[in-house]
């Protein structure tokens, strides 16, 4: 029955263009189309950095969804996925059909799939842009041995980071019924976050309480697969590194048992 | 008489409003059974706790021989609750395709149920651009797509113009007759409940205030209305069976007695204009119901 009600979901949220598109493909299409018309710009002036490495371009793209200001257009695509059958009384049409739990696990598992397309496709679209800057004239340099691992390590950190905003838009749009207001809530919570990881910094030990943000976990984890120094001089250790893979994997689990509890008890008088 | 439905003691409350107040019912199987009620009896939170919307304060309701939470059983039901609200970037096929997918109904025969409700044309247009009624029928549609066995219609006619209304009568009773799909059917529409209906429950501030048979119920509160042109001469005839109601006679009879009474009249010579049923209306008994209950 939960294939049955993601049959349903993924059949009518395809169909909602206006979310489908801002929410999952503006992103990475907007990105390609921006480093295009850059490459182009640089490329008609004046010389395009040499040696543009093609692995490093695409595990950037991968890590993408990290950004705060790309997280706005993820949390419009969750917000609209979650809060959907709230604003348009929709649930009265759904819920004698499937169990909530399916119906809500159905949601989760549209938002993850799109969410790791978007994510493959900023990943595909830095390595365009890549190939592209190399016909202007870039030196062009073949992904190393590491690329698998940074690009797998990083597309599925980064893709954790959007599954716990995805249900931090979930738990706020089924307890508030709501949709502007999961909105602005979610976008905070991305930007809180980053401004946060800018003020406090990462390597302060005093604030071992702050790993614990999925957005540091994240930052901290990638950094940690990719090798890159968090500060200078300084790079993420393992030990630091594994308990925020294990971090946002319980922000996903405590929020998603939230999103469900919350939904199964909750009585749709009016939705 | 097997029951689709049946609550005991159910209650709803709402803050310090209180929805349903011990409601207990039992909605046997086949037929049209409607609910009747003023605005706020219950009617819609009763059929919100079926089809588990809304959970019960207290009281428990079974559910074809199960509870509301059994997807299972919910999935044998058809509703439509209030105004339909449909997802407004889905045209009407796309909307039954997507709810027969919840329902685990793969190839639904979506166009046979468009085509059963009229909206054949408007197939490709998108149900947020429909009017009120085209939603209605659309919400009919949307209940009977995984041909359920119980269908809950609460207001299916609200705003439909009278061809509608009269193709709904229709469609319901066939529904209710060939396919032997039990309908559950609120509706203000007092005297389309007694053409369409076989059985009635009358809610009234959350309680039940009467229950059974609309024949039975008020079949012996009616009286054939008889105009001659001599009305002295028929109440003469009819003696102490009959009252004088204005230039015409007011007769206690039965329907089974009332052609030989008829016959014996005009054997006699009395002239008759007019002869008909009075008192017998829904409507009647349903205010004296909902006022005892006030």
């Amino acid at each position: 029955m939960l294939a049955d009600a993601v049959a349903a979901e993924s059949y009518k949220f395809l169909r909602q263009r206006g979310g489908l598109f801002w929410g999952f493909c503006a992103v990475p299409l907007g990105m390609l189309l921006f480093n295009l018309m850059l490459d182009t710009w640089i490329g008609t002036r004046s010389a395009l950095p040499v040696g543009l490495d093609l692995g490093r371009q695409v595990v950037q793209g991968l890590g993408l969804g990290g950004s705060a200001f790309f997280q706005i257009f993820f949390a419009a695509g969750a917000v609209s996925l979650f809060s959907g059958e709230y604003r348009w009384e929709t649930w009265r049409l759904l819920t004698p059909r499937n169990s909530r739990a399916n119906l809500m696990a159905a949601k989760f598992i549209v938002y993850a799939a799109l969410t790791a397309l978007s994510l493959l496709a900023l990943g595909l679209g830095n390595a365009l842009h890549t190939l592209y800057a190399g016909l202007l004239g870039a030196q062009v340099a073949l992904p190393g041995g590491a690329f698998p691992l940074h690009a797998l390590g990083t597309f599925l950190t980064s893709w954790a980071e959007l599954l716990v905003l995805g249900a931090v838009a979930a738990l706020l749009a089924t307890a508030t019924r709501a949709m502007i207001g999961p909105l602005i809530a979610a976008i905070c919570f991305a930007f809180a976050q980053q401004m946060a990881l800018m003020i406090l910094g990462p390597a302060d030990a005093r604030l071992h309480w702050f790993a614990a943000f999925p957005g540091m976990s994240a930052w901290y984890v990638r950094a940690w697969i990719t090798g890159e120094q968090i500060m200078p001089g300084v790079f993420a250790v393992a030990s630091r590194a594994l308990p925020g893979i294990l971090f946002l994997l319980g922000w996903i689990a405590l929020l998603g048992a939230a999103v469900l509890v919350r939904f199964q008890r909750q009585d749709l008088p009016r939705e | 008489m097997t029951a689709l439905i049946e609550a005991h003691d159910l209650t709803k409350r709402f803050g310090a409003v209180t929805a349903l107040d011990r409601l207990s019912l039992s909605i046997p199987q086949g037929g049209v059974y409607g609910i009747l009620g003023t605005n706020g009896a219950g009617k819609s939170t009763f059929f919100r706790i079926c089809l588990d919307l809304i959970r019960p304060s207290e009281g428990s309701v079974s559910l074809l021989g199960g509870v509301p939470g059994d997807t299972a059983r919910r999935r044998r039901i058809g509703a439509m609750i209030e105004t339909p609200r449909y997802h407004p970037f889905l045209t009407a096929r796309e909307t039954l395709t997507m709810l027969a997918l919840a329902s685990g109904v793969r190839d639904a025969p979506v166009e046979r149920w468009l085509a059963r409700v009229g909206l054949s044309d408007a197939a490709h247009r998108k149900v947020h651009h429909f009017s009120v009624g085209m939603k209605q029928r659309m919400g009919i549609a949307a209940a009977l797509i995984s041909s359920p066995e119980l269908l809950i219609l609460d207001e299916p006619t609200s705003g439909m113009d009278p061809v509608g209304i009269q193709e709904m009568r229709s469609l319901m009773r066939e529904l209710a007759d060939k396919d032997g799909v039990t309908i559950l059917l609120s509706s203000h529409l007092l005297d389309e409940v007694q053409r369409v209906c076989d059985r009635v429950a009358i809610f009234a501030r959350g309680k039940l205030v009467s229950e059974g048979r609309i024949d039975l119920l008020v079949g012996g509160r009616e009286k054939l209305r008889l105009l001659a042109t001599a009305p002295a001469a028929l109440l003469a005839k009819l003696g102490a069976r009959a009252v004088p109601d204005g230039d015409g006679a007011l007769v206690t009879v039965t329907r089974t007695e009332a052609p030989a009474l008829l016959h014996e009249l005009v054997h006699d010579g009395v002239d008759l204009v007019e002869a008909r049923w009075v008192g017998g209306e829904l409507e009647k008994f349903y205010l004296e119901q909902v006022g005892h209950a006030g």
